[in-house]
């Protein structure tokens, strides 16, 4: 059903404006991806390349091994859901659903029946004849996924369909997109400001800075190994500490900083010298036992937020580096009073060096 | 520009571009451009006999215009049309503005509906039907005579159509609701939040005019006062209806020119007119402090 | 202050009816004359009502012959003026060029332009240039100069307000350029378009100045009308005024009804005139 979808070295200038620069990956028939990042990072640019909206600038967009260029939208094997949905405002239900089978010329009794099957697929039962702007928030979303999928698309493009939902209905879309998504094995391209709806979707995320494309990888390996400070930034809290390699040992290094040195893992094998930047999630701080042990830190608490199952932290050395912390309530933590003085620590095993350069988000 | 022929063929297609070229291509060059330049080029010639046409006499000059520059009459009768339609404007500025800001922001519900209704009627009645009625008005036999006569203010009738406060008053009439309209549209998005918050900080409702409303209406004044100049300089109807026949207006000029077969003069003097009012809308551009920009929104 | 308020509101209240009075009372006069059997068309002195005015202007061959040709041009004008106000509406609020406004500024120039001065421009090109003598013709090409115009600002204003991705959407499920116009953008111009028709058919009906200098010997209902009120006026004229002013009246609240409904039904906020365009630019 799905087709695989290539973009070599794409690249879309508006002027002097880069949108989108040497984007390179490879999504995978039947995959659903997602296009991860900040508004105004290139991703609905991508999206619009893909469906046929324009032409990049430089490069070429492959979808099933054919090369796009100068093939319209109408002609290509995609399907979008637009981020306003963009339903007909002067159709029914029904005649949304099936325009693009009648715009191909289906017969209308085959066409009856694809809409039937496809209004039992979302869920719509009984307002096939209602007008769209007479539906929910959620029933439109369903019109505007039942319409897409109508034309038996290869690839589904989809804009943040869910971002004008609340937070409960936009849940159980996800859940419910996902099915989707398995149910007809076509190939989904999702794109997304939300972290988590990136995370919990999506066989892979290419995680976006602006017009360029910063990791493509599984959510997890985005989330546990990102390999840029603006992955590891963005996706998730993340706590950053800067400062120059002084000894390398097998996939290990010690990072001198100012707050102290430091073993890391160093994924990138950088050298000697190099000034590098240690990343380390919240929840892989913890206090420290053992006053002696490898990588402690001495803390003034400067904040502390009670949330119930966790409680963060908020720590800072006495030259100044700032730290959060994340502390599980499972009975073991003692009493921290802001103001006070502790010690944490963070294994090596779970803080990783990762090259200066690029724009952290805050 | 080839980014553009792109985007334009991808968003509207090829006989959706052919189509736009063609039917703006056509108004644009055929209705608009061509005819105003041609009426130039013949305001530019002397009148010549058929068989000189296209000879060496047919050569461009001013003549035409000296010609009307050196009319002591004819330039009287350009000047009259000037004052008369500023008059005309004036007052139409001044009745209508009140009537606007009403409406706008005053009226609420079904009254705003009714009034609106009240002023479109006038509006869509035909200008000769409207300036008839002001015939029958001030005709010696008419109403306005026979009240005044009535009330003993006079014994004989007034003949009202011997200056030309008669054909002043039909343009005013006639012309009154393009000033309207306008400024009501440019007072309608007004927030009314700022009058209230004006009139809370204790202003004068004078000031709240003057420091709010006029600057906000500004593009709806220029626009309602050109329209209303130009239509009361070009009228032909009001000065044949309500003219005395021993004053002609210069539109009745330039119709005379052609009637005389002096098409070449009639076009100078058309000219004449186009570029005053050419000049009276950006002087209200000027005066308001307006961009056509502006204007287009 | 509530009685400077009261006061305030007297002065209104009595400005609204001088207003209006001064709006209508000439009609009315004029409409009331044409029942009078007073053969010098004045209310005064009152001969006693009569529908023979109207009977006389039944008869007049004239009247009907330039009532006949006045539908000629108005549907003319229409048939042109509503596809070229199309046409500007879509260059204008689809395509984006460095020149737009100076464009829009040439294209709206014929409302500004001085009536006559479109007839005599387009009487001048066709009658000498193209040896096509005026008459219904040119005046149908001077009178579709500015309407097209009218046409334009109305059909934008709803061209403005259309959210292009239903387009693009309709591309992308397949549609060809010409599906997508007949069944996407036209569907939804509709309604300015039927406006714009009646916009066209109403300001051609009314024309005198452009018409007068470009139909060269032929009459259209306003020309005649011209015609006979700087001759002899008999309370026909009156007679067809009222005719006029009954069906100007049915016109308008017709039209501004549908208006306001198609308003509405479209959830934006009502602008107060058919004919906003003039007024809006």
């Amino acid at each position: 059903m799905g087709q695989d979808v290539e973009l070599l070295d794409v690249s879309m200038r508006f002027g002097e404006f880069y949108a989108a620069r040497n984007i390179n990956v490879h999504i995978q028939a039947g995959e659903f991806f997602s296009f991860l990042g900040p508004s105004g990072c290139g991703k609905t640019t991508l999206l619009r390349l893909i469906s046929g909206f324009m032409d990049p600038s430089e490069g070429q967009i492959k979808i099933g091994g054919k090369d796009m260029r100068g093939i319209g939208s109408n002609i290509r094997p995609t399907a979008m859901i637009f981020q306003n949905l963009a339903l007909f405002p002067l159709m029914t239900v029904e005649n949304n659903i099936g325009f693009g089978l009648e715009v191909r010329g289906v017969p209308k009794a085959k066409r009856k029946k694809k809409v039937e099957e496809l209004i039992e697929l979302v869920d719509l039962y009984g307002t096939g004849d209602r007008m769209v702007n007479e539906l929910s928030g959620g029933q439109m979303q369903r019109v505007a996924i039942a319409r897409a999928l109508a034309v038996n698309p290869a690839v589904l493009l989809l804009d943040e369909p869910l971002s004008a939902l609340d937070l409960r209905l936009r849940s159980q879309m996800r859940a419910e997109l996902r099915n989707i998504q398995r149910r007809t094995g076509v190939t989904f391209i999702y794109i997304t400001h939300d972290q988590t709806e990136a995370l919990t979707m999506s066989d892979r995320v290419g995680v976006m800075s602006i017009g360029k494309l910063e990791q493509v990888a599984t959510p997890d390996v985005i989330y546990n190994n990102p390999e840029t400070i603006f992955v590891a930034s963005f996706v998730g809290e993340s706590n950053i500490i800067q400062g120059d390699i002084i000894s390398i040992d097998g996939d290990y290094a010690v990072l001198k900083t100012t707050s102290g040195s430091f073993f890391c893992k160093n994924p990138q094998h950088m050298g000697q010298g190099e000034t590098a930047t240690i990343f380390i999630r919240p929840e892989t701080v913890f206090l420290a036992k053992e006053p002696n042990a490898d990588n402690v830190l001495t803390c003034r608490t400067k904040n502390l937020s009670f949330e119930g199952a966790y409680a963060v932290v908020t720590l800072t050395t006495e030259q100044g580096q700032l730290l959060t912390m994340r502390l599980n309530n499972d009975g073991t933590v003692p009493r921290i009073e802001e103001g006070e003085n502790i010690k944490v620590r963070f294994s090596r095993e779970n803080a990783f060096l990762l090259k200066n350069g690029g724009t952290p988000i805050a | 520009m080839r980014d553009f022929w792109n985007t334009a063929l991808r968003d509207l297609g090829k006989i959706g571009v052919a189509y736009i070229l063609i039917t703006v291509g056509t108004w644009l060059v055929f209705m608009i451009l061509i005819p105003q330049l041609i009426m130039f080029d013949y305001s530019l010639r002397p009148m010549l006999p058929l068989r000189e046409l296209g000879g060496p006499k047919d050569v461009w000059t001013l003549k035409n215009y000296m010609v009307f520059f050196s009319n002591r009459l004819h330039m009287a009768i350009f000047f009259k049309t000037i004052w008369s339609s500023l008059i005309v404007t004036v007052v139409a500025l001044v009745i209508c503005y009140p009537i606007a800001f009403y409406l706008a922001k005053v009226a609420r519900g079904a009254k705003v509906g009714l009034l609106m209704l009240g002023l479109i009627i006038p509006y869509w009645i035909n200008e000769l039907l409207r300036l008839f009625a002001w015939q029958i008005i001030l005709a010696d036999l008419g109403i306005l005579n026979q009240l005044l006569i009535f009330l003993g203010i006079i014994v004989d009738p007034i003949n009202f159509r011997m200056g030309n406060g008669a054909v002043i008053l039909g343009m005013t009439y006639a012309y009154i609701l393009f000033m309207v309209f306008p400024i009501y549209n440019v007072m309608e998005s007004l927030d009314s939040n700022q009058l209230d918050a004006a009139r809370d900080l204790g202003s004068s409702w004078l000031r709240i005019h003057y420091k709010i409303v006029v600057p906000h209406a500004k593009p709806g004044i220029a626009v309602g006062c050109t329209m209303t100049f130009m239509l009361a300089a070009g009228t032909v109807a009001a000065p044949q209806l309500l003219g005395s026949p021993s004053s002609f207006w210069f539109t009745q000029v330039i119709n005379t020119n052609f009637e005389c077969a002096n098409w070449n003069l009639g076009a100078a003097y058309a000219t004449v007119l186009m570029l005053l009012c050419v000049m009276f809308m950006f002087i209200m551009l000027k005066i308001f402090k307006v961009g056509l920009k502006e204007l287009t929104q | 202050m509530k009685s400077s308020n009261s006061i305030f509101r007297i002065i209104i209240g009595a400005y609204l009816v001088l207003f209006f009075a001064y709006m209508f009372l000439p009609l009315i006069f004029m409409t009331i004359i044409a029942f009078n059997a007073n053969e010098i068309p004045q209310i005064t002195p009152w001969k006693g009502f009569t529908l023979m005015w109207f009977g006389e202007l039944a008869k007049d061959d004239q009247m009907w012959s330039a009532l006949w040709n006045s539908f000629i041009v108005a549907f003319s004008v229409v048939a042109i003026s509503v596809p070229i106000g199309l046409g500007g509406a879509l260059l204008l609020t689809r395509l984006q060029f460095k020149a737009r406004n100076f464009v829009y500024g040439v294209l709206v120039s014929p409302i500004l332009t001085p009536g006559i001065i479109l007839g005599i421009s387009t009487f001048l090109f066709w009658d000498s240039y193209m040896n096509i003598p005026g008459g219904l013709w040119t005046a149908i090409l001077g009178q579709s100069t500015f309407i097209s115009s009218y046409c334009m600002l109305l059909i934008m204003s709803r061209a403005q307000r259309f959210d292009l991705t239903q387009e693009e959407a309709a591309f992308d499920l397949g549609a060809t350029h010409r599906q997508v116009f007949w069944k996407i953008t036209l569907p939804f111009l509709r309604p300015a378009l039927i406006s714009s028709m009646a916009l066209a058919f109403m300001q051609s009906f009314d024309n005198y100045n452009t018409t007068l200098f470009a139909i060269g010997v032929e009459q259209t209902l306003p020309i005649y009308i011209g015609t006979k009120l700087r001759s002899f006026i008999s309370p026909a004229m009156n007679a067809l005024a009222v005719v006029f002013i009954i069906l100007t009246v049915i016109g308008a609240i017709a039209y501004e009804y549908r208006r306001r409904r198609e308003m509405i039904k479209a959830g934006v906020k009502i602008t107060p005139v058919p004919a906003a365009p003039v007024l809006r630019m």
